[in-house]
């Protein structure tokens, strides 16, 4: 990738990096011929909006060409400007486009001068947005919507709408979708993933990674520690922080979010930073003080752990992570993996349970004579919709843990229902404990009672009175 | 004229030229639609996210023979509603029981182009025909233009244009899609992704305008 750089306030001589240096960039960004190159300002003066009118005016999504803007303490090193370009490539490489459904436009509150002399110019943002192909919205999940802050997601008839200018992005929806249907393509799990990995690589001393909210100011640049941006670190979970520890990182930090968009971000993150501890403890970690410290910088790097994993950015990563790290029991309220079991006397094999698990964790499997309710521990994400949708109170429940001997043992029958054959055609009728449910409800109808638990469905419309 | 009515002639203009699209192809209408565009740049299309999308179909368009954007225009939109694969038309993408849908349909966009002042030249369209819906939309643009210039309130404009976006941006993603999956020459393909990004950025900015101008000039 060819880099072009703005020439005002760095050298580039002796980078050893494939630039074409332009003096005044950052005021006048030149947006070359070509399709594989990269931008570097030097200078928080950069006409952002000036250089994505002259991005699409070239055909370009301004998304997907990589910017990197230096700070007074980047532009003093060389090696770390090579690792910022690095990552930004890989992270540009890895964006897959974005729909229309994803952009929301802001329009400026107070007109700047130079737009007082033409019409309003929006700006864009990125809103994660459900892929309805993938969303678990048509069986019922409400998951993204019952975390949304903002009020900004809507479930109607099987599906999310979403309300992008009352969205603001904070990603919450994202980290919880247990279906990995919610995305932000600004942020994507394989985007994070890529540029953490490129971060890493770039150093062979220790390396840092501090997360921080792309809503706000950014942190302060510290030696050894690379900024990652997220939505906003309100949307942080156990899983993410420890994901770039397995990457290679030396340790992981959570920067203070200074947006104040949503005003539990911090909250959450040291919720999140807290819960992460825990974790590695519980997978017989030492020095996890050092490895999540509270800050960049607090305590000095050291190398990194001697385990590996991909893909934990995803739907799924707790219960790699959890694989990876060891064996654990870790108890845990913000545990990301659960564990759900089924009282046998309230249960009544509804299969709403089955129904609504957004990532198949629980499903139902029917036998000529039973109904079975199965549970694979490596796919729940402790979302609790199973929970929330079960109509009959007290007959599912979730207890939110790590604990790679679940994880080990594998896929379980949570319960096993008789079902009653149709005395027609001998087919299934219903769970018994459906059918006692009923007559419960039904009370003293004896006729109706017997009707509903002795004939299928398919015979019921040629045999029942009503 | 004042910055927001420039902005209505813009919007004017993208909506024209979308509309065209969806006409029968020929040479003449491929040039216009690539003057069309140039014109657009001119007025500052590329301030907008829809921008780079409009420009890709317009270089697919002019790349493509025209024989053969003709023959899918007429294979997937063409043929009759009921012989096309893919009518642009709102009644059949919205209409789950279709018995009586395209009356309603059409029957709102009748009642607002009453409103609004404007009638179809002639009726080979049905009036919830997107090429048809598209015009309105131009119309209304160049009607609340016109009325921003003159100082005039525009809200009764920005209002009828939102009752005819707020519908169109819940049918056009899957209408897209469709087209995306079945035509083979890549140009209404291209076509369609520029409406759909262009109608579902006006869904939002035309709940941004009112806020910051207030409905008036």
């Amino acid at each position: 990738m060819r880099w072009i750089v703005c020439a005002d306030r760095l050298h580039w001589d002796h980078t050893g990096l494939d630039v074409a240096e332009h003096r005044g960039w950052c005021s006048d960004p030149v947006v070359p011929h070509g399709d594989e190159f990269g931008f570097v300002g030097c200078t928080e003066d950069l006409d952002r909006p000036l250089l994505d009118r002259r991005l699409r005016s070239a055909g370009f999504d301004p998304f997907a060409v990589p910017l990197v803007v230096l700070s007074h303490v980047d532009r003093s090193d060389p090696d770390r400007v090579g690792a910022l370009l690095a990552a930004a490539e890989t992270r540009s490489r890895h964006y897959g486009g974005i729909r229309p459904e994803h952009l929301k436009p802001v329009v400026p509150r107070v007109a700047s001068r130079r737009s007082l002399l033409t019409f309003m110019r929006p700006v864009y943002t990125s809103v994660p947005h459900p892929d309805a192909r993938t969303c678990g919205a048509s069986d019922g999940c409400r998951a993204c919507v019952d975390t949304c802050p903002h009020g900004a997601l809507e479930w109607r008839n099987g599906v999310v709408t979403h309300d992008r200018l009352a969205c603001e992005g904070c990603g919450r929806c994202v980290a919880v979708c247990p279906a990995g249907a919610m995305t932000d393509p600004r942020f994507t799990p394989s985007q994070l993933e890529a540029e953490i990995g490129a971060l890493v690589a770039a150093h062979s001393a220790p390396t840092g990674i501090l997360f921080h909210c792309s809503r706000g100011a950014g942190p302060e640049p510290r030696p050894g520690w690379h900024g990652v941006a997220l939505p906003c670190v309100g949307m942080l979970m156990p899983h993410w922080i420890i994901g770039p520890l397995v990457q290679g990182a030396a340790a992981v930090a959570v920067a203070h979010c200074d947006c104040s968009i949503e005003s539990d971000s911090n909250e959450r993150a040291t919720a999140a930073v807290t819960a992460a501890r825990q974790w590695l403890r519980a997978a017989g970690i030492g020095d996890v003080a050092a490895r999540v410290p509270g800050s960049a910088g607090e305590i000095p790097l050291r190398g990194a752990l001697p385990i590996r994993a991909g893909g934990v950015f995803g739907a799924h990563g707790a219960a790699i992570l959890a694989n990876a790290l060891g064996a654990a029991v870790w108890d845990s309220a913000l545990a990301p993996l659960g564990v759900v079991s089924i009282d046998a006397e309230t249960c009544t094999g509804c299969e709403m349970c089955a129904t609504v698990c957004p990532s198949d964790a629980v499903t139902s499997v029917g036998g000529p004579r039973d109904l079975g309710l199965w549970f694979e521990p490596s796919l729940c994400t402790a979302c609790g919709q199973c929970v929330d949708r079960c109509p009959e109170e007290g007959a599912i429940s979730l207890r939110r843990v790590v604990d790679t001997e679940e994880l080990r043992a594998g896929r379980r029958r949570l319960i096993e229902h008789e079902v009653a054959r149709c005395v027609k055609c001998g087919g299934s009728v219903a769970p018994k404990a459906a059918l006692r449910r009923i007559e419960k409800a039904l009370g003293d109808d004896a006729v109706l009672i017997k009707q509903l638990s002795s004939v299928c469905l398919d015979c019921r419309g040629t045999t029942m009175v009503f | 004229m004042n910055e927001y009515a420039e902005l209505a002639r813009l919007r004017q203009g993208c909506y024209r030229v979308l509309s065209a699209g969806y006409g029968p192809p020929s040479a003449e209408r491929v040039g216009q639609i690539g003057a069309g565009v140039a014109l657009l740049a001119d007025m500052g299309l590329d301030a907008f996210a829809h921008a780079p999308v409009l420009r890709a179909w317009v270089g697919v368009l002019e790349r493509t023979p025209l024989d053969l954007v003709a023959t899918e225009h007429v294979r997937l939109f063409g043929s009759g509603i009921d012989g096309a694969l893919i009518p642009p038309v709102e009644s059949q993408h919205l209409g789950e029981n279709l018995q009586g849908d395209p009356a309603r349909h059409a029957a709102r966009i009748e009642d607002l182009m009453r409103r609004a002042g404007v009638e179809l030249r002639n009726d080979d369209k049905p009036p919830d025909h997107l090429l048809v819906e598209l015009e309105l939309a131009s119309a209304l643009c160049g009607a609340e233009a016109s009325d921003r210039a003159a100082g005039v309130d525009v809200s009764r404009w920005l209002e009828m244009q939102r009752e005819l976006i707020v519908v169109m941006a819940r049918w056009i993603s899957g209408f897209a899609s469709k087209v995306a999956d079945r035509d083979a020459c890549g140009a209404l393909a291209a076509l369609a992704a520029a409406t759909e990004a262009f109608v579902i950025h006006e869904s939002d900015m035309l709940r941004l305008l009112p806020a910051e101008t207030g409905g008036t000039a």
